[in-house]
């Protein structure tokens, strides 16, 4: 029994390294011109995950399925969208805070058409134009947003789970050595 | 769950993800407002660069040329996944790595030295094809029971 007991490798590590990869594609300048080509840099982190998963299997054990490059691109896709909110929180904290201004600004112009053609302006986008200004507001003040870093977060997660679990299915496809 | 739940879904998802590239386009030429939610939604995964996206109703699609490409053709690629998996996986892994390594050369030419339509539709459509069957294929095997078991028997586990 205990001869044909196989533990596989544990997955965080390889995980971790996916992540810190779509972290430093994410945010680095320049580099992070690769996510141009359809988030290239984050499916490469879940490509990488599988790479460093596959390096620590030894070599007579089987093959990984496709399940394995699944959760490991979402597991790297949770790590980079933890360590890329935890980046952009301290980049607005210390470096930048219009953070918002870009979407304010088109929030702002979208009303402005509507009201000089003479339409309704829908409720939902003067709540938002709100919530934008508190945001603000907040970040001036305090240089940190709750509300914001959880919305940073859940949707860096959603962007980094989808792209990171197609990473490593591609990643399985692709490095998948042929089963004997 | 079974595997047609799992492929309609993910069939879906991509129809979802294609139709609200247009439907922001459109939203903005029927001055509705709400094109802004999905133009900022596809702003964090796209530069959305004026000349170099598609146009329709006189607006830009919410996403450029070359994910445009990507995602269409792998919405294309999910609808012929049925037929595309008669194909031979060893064929698909090389058209993956061919079509990988023409959207690398096609996007640093682009920075370095020149780029044109043609070259990102066709690059892009071909890594959205190709890539398609080997997420859908991987998905469906991820979560289906007995697809994991046959796998497993396939590889003597």
């Amino acid at each position: 029994m205990e001869d044909n007991y196989y533990q596989s490798p544990g997955k965080v590590k390889p995980a971790i390294i996916g992540g810190i990869i779509m972290t430093i594609t994410s945010t680095i300048p320049y580099l992070s011109l690769i996510n141009c080509a359809c988030c290239a840099g984050i499916m490469l982190g879940g490509l990488a995950s599988v790479y460093f998963y596959l390096q620590q299997l030894p070599p007579d054990e089987p093959p990984l399925e496709s399940k394995h490059g699944l959760i490991l691109g979402a597991f790297a896709g949770i790590f980079g969208a933890i360590f890329e909110t935890l980046i952009t929180v301290l980049i607005i904290k210390f470096l930048s805070k219009g953070y918002f201004d870009q979407i304010y600004i088109e929030i702002e112009k979208n009303i402005s058409d509507l009201e000089s053609q003479g339409q309704d302006v829908p409720q939902l986008l003067n709540e938002i134009q709100n919530v934008i200004v508190n945001l603000t507001q907040e970040i001036g003040e305090k240089g940190f947003s709750l509300v914001l870093t959880i919305l940073m977060l859940a949707f860096n997660t959603m962007k980094d789970v989808i792209f990171g679990l197609i990473g490593g299915l591609i990643g399985v496809a692709l490095l998948q050595k042929k089963s004997k | 769950m079974s595997k047609k739940i799992i492929y309609f879904s993910i069939l879906l998802l991509s129809f979802i993800w294609c139709f609200s590239i247009i439907l922001a386009p459109y939203l903005k030429a029927t001055k509705s407002g709400y094109n802004i939610f999905i133009y900022f939604f596809f702003s964090r995964i796209c530069h959305q660069l004026p000349e170099r996206s598609f146009y329709i109703f006189g607006e830009k699609f919410a996403a450029c040329e070359r994910c445009t490409s990507i995602y269409f053709s792998f919405f294309v690629g999910t609808v012929f996944f049925p037929l595309i998996r008669k194909i031979k996986t060893e064929y698909l892994k090389i058209c993956l790595y061919i079509s990988i390594f023409f959207i690398v050369i096609d996007f640093l030419f682009g920075y370095i030295y020149f780029q044109n339509i043609y070259s990102i539709i066709i690059s892009g459509s071909a890594l959205g094809l190709c890539s398609s069957y080997f997420v859908v294929y991987g998905i469906i095997n991820s979560f289906n029971k007995s697809n994991q078991n046959l796998e497993a028997k396939k590889i003597g586990r």
